[in-house]
């Protein structure tokens, strides 16, 4: 199957065997920091155990933007089976070097390229956050031009199945995420349903439910009372919001919830909630980002930051 | 084509068959052929407002399931030539409607030349209330201006927005809200929602804002729609409603205390 080739062909010819779709896919991030497997199955031990569920088959890619300089080279095929064990089909390989490039060819994973930002990528994703909220049709424009840039490099690139590092790097102009080289083209990589940013331009009314699957929520018209947004990764509502927002609801804890005006019934982190009687004593009614640190939510007025 | 409009609300006793009566009135006083559906089957009311009641011989149901002819259900309006109305039946109960029928009646009547169909709904979000809005190309929602009011027709607009025929076809059903029951004074005194605060949380079109008024009962009462009292503030109220609908530009009014009559504040003091 030599996608390339065939691309143009497929467009113009009668009866395609497939059609090539951009795909926007949250990513378990496993961010390594040194290649001790004894160390890792412990760790991953505990981790499994506080979400059972979130690791069941699982994608993940293991990024190597915070291995330590002087740790021994990882042995990727024995983190790759390590990972499996625990339920985690690792895909793809960041921030490797040429050598380990090679060797990750080899297990049939995608490579990624090295995230721009250094291993601080929270703090600097929130500015980003911050300040492009004060203009949130750009917000919205440049989410989707970002995500229009994925889909075209997506397309460029050999296999039907894209994979997406993170959701935070949606928001970070122009660091869509470029696949350099897939292999695994005759066996495509193992990812889940095609889900990609969800967004809504008409008012969300009382009784209506909508779930983003595996990424972001973006409304563009006032939530009801008694309406309910839920979304894998981070919901936005540029109108009021009146009614109950669930963001990283499959326990993403760096999922946020930002908003013109709050006047929820609800809003919930990975499941770490306020309630409307804790939520009017501060910023009622104001544009805000709600995030989570140490299991407690935090509301915080949206403003203008470096500018 | 006929136009397919469905008055709903999702709450009882806001107005909608008192509404459904006005804007079907209204509609053929200005030359449109117009039909005004009961499907509040069981609880029949609209043949009471439009002053029909005795000559009900078949109903909506009738017509369904074949017992008779739309042409013997339908009841000609006495006072506008161009009305008719389809009372509901009070011996059944909601589920005699089907979405077969309810097209094949509302099919018929298009076929036959006319331009608007009113569909009057029945309060609630179950059957009765879904087929009359399944068919629909318009909605008036119809609101009082108090909250648990206000919370139910922005229920009734997610259904339409996605439950209805349209909305199964991906396409959006024009959706416009009538506030009802209006009192300026109580508004200003905080008792009551004003108009902007009910527009601000529905987010839709507003059609029109109708005053309470004691000529509404009174008009009831008499079997007489509302929009054939002249003088009254409500009646020109819903004459400027369907004049929206017609896509006509009319400034609201009533909305404002001191556009009251000496005798309307007389009227508020005994009531």
């Amino acid at each position: 199957m030599n996608v390339d080739s065939s691309l143009a062909v497929d467009q113009s010819s009668h009866a395609p065997s497939f059609r090539l779709k951009g795909g926007l896919f949250p990513l378990t991030l496993l961010e390594l920091a040194n290649g001790d497997l004894q160390r890792l199955r412990e760790d991953l031990t505990l981790k499994v155990a506080e979400a059972p569920a979130f690791f069941q088959q699982a994608p993940a890619v293991l990024s190597l933007d915070v291995y330590e300089d002087e740790a021994p080279a990882p042995d990727l095929h024995a983190i790759q089976q390590l990972c499996l064990e625990f339920g985690l089909i690792v895909v793809a390989l960041r921030g490797a070097n040429e050598e380990l490039q090679t060797t990750a060819k080899e297990l049939n994973l995608a490579i990624l390229s090295n995230s721009r930002s250094k291993p601080n990528t929270k703090t600097s994703s929130a500015d980003t956050h911050g300040s492009e909220a004060v203009d949130p049709q750009t917000t919205a424009s440049d989410t989707a031009d970002t995500a229009q840039t994925a889909v075209d490099s997506d397309t460029s690139v050999s296999g039907g199945d894209t994979t997406e590092p993170v959701t935070e790097d949606l928001f970070e102009a122009g660091s869509a995420p470029v696949l350099e080289d897939a292999i695994g083209t005759e066996t495509p990589i193992n990812s889940p349903d095609p889900t990609q940013t969800k967004v809504i331009t008409t008012p969300v009314r009382s009784g209506q439910q909508i779930y983003a699957a595996g990424g972001d929520l973006i409304v563009l018209a006032p939530v009801s009372a008694g309406a309910e947004l839920l979304a894998d990764g981070n919901i936005h509502v540029y109108g009021a919001l009146r009614g109950r927002a669930l963001a990283g609801v499959k326990g993403n804890t760096a999922a946020r919830v930002f908003c013109q005006s709050l006047e929820a019934e609800l809003i919930s982190i990975a499941g770490y909630f306020k309630l409307n009687e804790d939520l009017r004593d501060t910023h009622w009614k104001q544009s805000i980002q709600a995030s989570l640190t140490d299991e407690t939510l935090n509301i915080e007025p949206l403003k203008a930051r470096g500018r | 084509m006929a136009k397919i409009i469905v008055v709903t609300s999702g709450k009882g006793g806001v107005g909608k068959t008192t509404t459904s009566a006005a804007i079907s009135s209204g509609l053929a006083m200005r030359g449109h052929k117009t039909a005004v559906i009961d499907f509040d089957i069981g609880l029949r009311n609209l043949d009471l407002i439009m002053n029909c009641e005795r000559r009900v011989v078949y109903d909506f149901v009738n017509v369904i399931n074949g017992e008779a002819t739309l042409k013997q259900a339908l009841i000609k309006d006495k006072r506008c030539e161009d009305l008719y109305i389809l009372p509901a039946s009070q011996t059944r109960d909601k589920d005699a409607l089907t979405k077969e029928g309810v097209e094949k009646v509302l099919n018929q009547l298009s076929d036959d030349g006319f331009e608007y169909i009113i569909c009057d709904s029945p309060a609630g979000i179950e059957h009765g209330a879904f087929m009359a809005l399944y068919f629909a190309d318009t909605a008036i929602v119809v609101s009082n201006p108090e909250v648990s009011s206000v919370r139910d027709s922005d229920r009734i607009l997610g259904i339409l927005q996605s439950k209805s025929r349209r909305a199964e076809l991906g396409q959006t059903v024009e959706e416009f809200l009538l506030v009802t029951r209006y009192n300026p004074g109580r508004v200003e005194n905080g008792d009551m929602l004003g108009v902007d605060d009910v527009q601000e949380i529905l987010a839709t079109t507003l059609l029109g804002v109708i005053p309470d008024s004691e000529s509404v009962l009174k008009a009831s009462n008499q079997g007489l729609p509302i929009i054939h009292d002249k003088e009254s503030d409500a009646g020109q109220a819903y004459q400027d409603a369907v004049a929206r609908l017609l896509g006509e530009k009319v400034d609201h009014r009533f909305l404002s205390v001191e556009s009251k009559s000496f005798f309307q504040r007389l009227f508020r003091r005994s009531a």
